[in-house]
């Protein structure tokens, strides 16, 4: 009852995955940062993104950009666009990732099994021996973060979920296919280009997209709307081809003849909001301010991957300790463990108190630098979200820094 | 999310708790601190060097009792262990009256002549009966210096009645020499010179009439006719020995067995595992005849057998298995357990009719307890960082007497330490 209240409101559940039969409307690429090719591929059953990296033959972009008939694998982004999997023509032919190749996790999980076990058995009276251990475990903890995150990508339930559907397909067995909203493109914002409390707005048609390099490293996003020529920063957080299953949020796309508007701050001159009418998607650039959703998640990420980690090394220490006595935890045990995660509690909320204090000091006195006539980058913000609830898009704005 | 005002606030106060919480539960804020009285002076020089590792006490009726040896040289004192030369004052009816006459104890027993003075262990008892011994008197407000002897202070014990015993080692003098006094140690008399052969250090146990119960090292003994006489009742090296307990006994003159009466009258005999490996302990059981009424091994170390209020009897014991400190009340054999810190060390328990002290916590969080109604209720009390060799757990006066450093004129300062 609750999710169906939240999807009338437009909201969707990032990383759902679903299957959706869908004819093509329009398809862009464009050579991103890292010298991939980012797709966007415009259907009647929504916007859908993806690499061509992904695939290892060649996309039929006749197909996709002639408004061919396509069954589509994919998982919801957080503003109701989709990250494509895989995809099938009518004919049949169908375009899926490449497989993983498994040889290196299954040898890195063999080569830390191996070495754990050496470890443990070995014995350790000796200081050479003990530099061996030492050695090994270092070789240990170095293997085992690569070998983790291969293990995830391959065991992601996204992953397996629409390689279910896609073997199913090919089989000639029925699979559910989601209706999915109907997308149209989006309306024009009722303003004349100008100046409006600060937010510059322009309307127009983008053209002769780009990369402009500044040096060796930066790299921003070039393009001309109404006769002048703008920068912005490329999208954060891109992923590789072979991990876009933990990708919730769509990446900036602006294509060749997309209808846009940008919207950029007084203060600053720089663009902070980028509102595509042609895929409905909106963007906002949060520089200036002092938070933003983006470093909000990455804050609380770590506190939560901080507080994790040393929860995991404690829990593992304790029932070491537990284990080579010989004895079974008592009430003291307990008590001792409380005391512990309590010590260890304080000195994290202590530790990132003392974080906050000395970041919202510094915030508090960069931002007033930037915003000197005091507007806020949540004017653009707000613009965009009534922009996107006006056309009947969930109340999400995607961020690029 | 929260408002953007109300962050460095709440910041802030996160901030201050985490400070707050880490000094008040962590490095035990909470524990109050000791009342400090101001410093006295003894009126009486010590010779230096004074062996302030020798400092003893035993509550009377009225105050309590000190003992502490010196290695300084007192002409008066060998003049008196030695030729005899003391004042007659001293011999007064056979007995000394202590004060600030400061008399010489050795007056009262007859020197042995001739020979060598036998000893269990010679060259060493023989250099300690050449030291010079004070004994000191106090009332819980004042100390005074009241005595002196030639030899070491054994052991001093005193009964609710004001009956008291001090056992030494005197110069010239064979074994352990006996005093004793009616009055909490104003007047002194000697019970007897030449007895409990082989005692170095003297536990007394109880002093019940004219009977009384010490020990030392490894024997129970017992006199019934004021000290006079004495009986060997147990030997606990001897009974580990016939034993089938597997204690390791690496060498019997290292066993020292720790001695104690309850308030019941059961007698404990108890010794630590000498050997590499898990601790375990040995303990004896004796009735008031000293017949073993049970004997047992138990795994652990026990830790401080101390008489406390109404002379009841504790002991603070780590378990082995998993490391758990626990003060227990031992009673007609019975361990009751008093207060439990889990793997927070308990440590150096001290005694009185008035209080149970001992340190608690480790690192920044050590810290005393203290408890005024014999366990009942436990508070904790700042940690006395220089445990040293001049304080003294005063067993009258319900805190810490500790000596000071020596003025101008050689006369050493003193002060109490109260919870």
């Amino acid at each position: 009852m609750i999710a169906s209240a939240v999807r009338s409101l437009g909201v969707v559940r990032a990383g759902e995955v679903f299957c959706v039969n869908a004819q093509c409307q329009d398809f862009k690429q464009r050579v991103i940062h890292d010298g991939s090719t980012l797709c966007r591929l415009r259907t009647d059953k929504g916007v859908f993104f993806f690499l061509s990296e992904q695939f290892e033959y060649g996309l039929p972009e006749q197909e996709l950009r002639k408004g061919g008939q396509l069954t589509i694998g994919a998982h919801r982004l957080r503003d109701g666009s989709a990250w494509l999997h895989w995809f099938q023509l009518a004919n049949g032919e169908s375009w899926e990732p490449e497989r993983q190749d498994l040889r290196w996790p299954l040898l890195g999980v063999g080569l830390i099994l191996a070495l754990s076990i050496v470890i443990f058995m070995m014995p350790s009276d000796k200081p050479m021996l003990i530099m061996v251990q030492t050695f090994l475990g270092i070789i240990g903890t170095v293997i085992l973060p690569f070998t983790l995150v291969a293990l995830v990508l391959w065991l992601h339930p996204i992953k397996w979920k629409l390689r279910r559907e896609l073997v199913a397909l090919k089989a000639g067995k029925p699979i559910v296919l989601s209706e999915g909203p109907s997308c149209s493109e989006a309306d024009t914002l009722p303003l004349d280009d100008g100046v409006y409390g600060g937010v510059g707005l322009i309307q127009g048609v983008a053209s002769e997209i780009g990369l402009f390099r500044i040096d060796e490293n930066i790299r921003r996003y070039q393009l001309r709307c109404a006769g002048e020529t703008f920068t912005l920063a490329e999208s954060s957080g891109m992923l590789g081809s072979k991990s876009f299953v933990f990708r919730r949020q769509a990446p900036l796309f602006i294509g060749e003849s997309d209808r846009i508007v940008l919207l950029t701050m007084v203060d600053d001159g720089e663009v902070h909001g980028v509102l595509n009418l042609t895929d409905g998607i909106a963007h906002a650039n949060y520089h200036g301010s002092p938070y933003s959703p983006q470093t909000r998640r990455v804050a609380f990420g770590v506190v939560v991957g901080i507080v994790t980690f040393m929860a995991l090394c404690l829990g593992g220490f304790t029932l070491y300790d537990w284990h080579s006595r010989g004895v079974g935890p008592d009430y003291w045990d307990w008590v001792e463990l409380a005391e512990i995660s309590g010590f260890f509690m304080m000195m994290f909320m202590m530790m990132f108190s003392g974080i906050g204090l000395i970041i919202w000091y510094i915030q508090r006195h960069s931002s007033r630098k930037i915003s000197l006539h005091g507007i806020p980058v949540e004017k653009v913000v707000a613009l965009a979200l009534q922009w996107r609830l006006h056309n009947g898009r969930s109340p999400v704005i995607n961020e690029f820094s | 999310m929260l408002p953007e005002w109300i962050r460095p606030w709440l910041y802030a106060a996160s901030l201050c708790y985490g400070a707050f919480a880490f000094v008040w539960y962590l490095m035990v804020g909470y524990a109050q601190a000791w009342h400090v009285e101001p410093e006295q002076t003894l009126s009486v020089p010590l010779k230096e060097p004074v062996e302030w590792n020798t400092l003893q006490a035993t509550a009377t009726n009225d105050g309590s009792l000190l003992s502490v040896g010196a290695r300084g040289r007192d002409g008066e004192v060998e003049m008196c262990s030695s030729a005899g030369g003391c004042r007659t004052s001293c011999l007064a009816q056979g007995e000394v009256e202590t004060g600030s006459h400061l008399p010489v104890f050795n007056c009262l027993v007859v020197p042995e002549t001739g020979g060598q003075v036998r000893h269990s262990v010679a060259p060493l008892g023989e250099i300690g009966r050449q030291g010079l011994s004070y004994l000191m008197r106090t009332n819980g407000n004042q100390v005074e210096v009241v005595g002196r002897l030639k030899g070491e202070v054994s052991g001093m014990g005193c009964n609710k009645q004001g009956r008291c015993y001090l056992f030494a080692e005197l110069a010239k003098v064979y074994n352990q020499s006996v005093f004793v006094s009616d009055d909490s140690g104003v007047h002194w008399r000697l019970a007897a010179q030449d007895v409990l052969d082989s005692a170095s250090t003297v536990e007394v146990l109880r002093i019940d009439g004219e009977r009384i119960w010490a020990a030392d090292s490894g024997s129970l003994y017992f006199s019934e006719d004021g000290g006079s006489h004495w009986n060997e009742l147990a030997n606990a090296r001897s009974l580990l020995s016939e034993s089938p307990l597997r204690i390791l006994l690496h060498n019997d003159s290292l066993v020292f067995f720790h001695w104690n009466m309850d308030e019941t009258g059961r007698i404990y005999a108890m010794v630590s595992d000498q050997g590499r490996g898990p601790h375990s302990i040995v303990m004896f059981q004796f009735d008031q005849t000293g017949k073993v009424v049970d004997a047992g091994e138990r795994p652990g170390e026990l830790r401080d057998l101390v008489s406390g209020p109404d002379g009841k009897l504790y002991a603070i014991y780590r378990a082995e298995e998993r490391e758990r400190y626990t003060l227990y009340r031992l009673s007609a054999g019975k361990w009751l357990p008093i207060k439990a810190s889990g793997r927070s060390p308990l440590t150096n328990l001290q005694g009185s009719d008035k209080l149970l002290l001992m340190e608690a916590g480790r690192g920044d969080g050590q810290h005393m307890l203290f408890s005024r109604d014999a366990g009942e209720t436990w508070k904790a009390i700042e940690d006395l960082p220089y445990y040293e060799d001049k304080r003294v757990f005063d067993p009258a006066g319900a805190g810490i007497l500790e000596f000071r450093y020596p003025n101008s004129e050689d006369h050493y300062g003193y002060r109490w330490l109260r919870p």
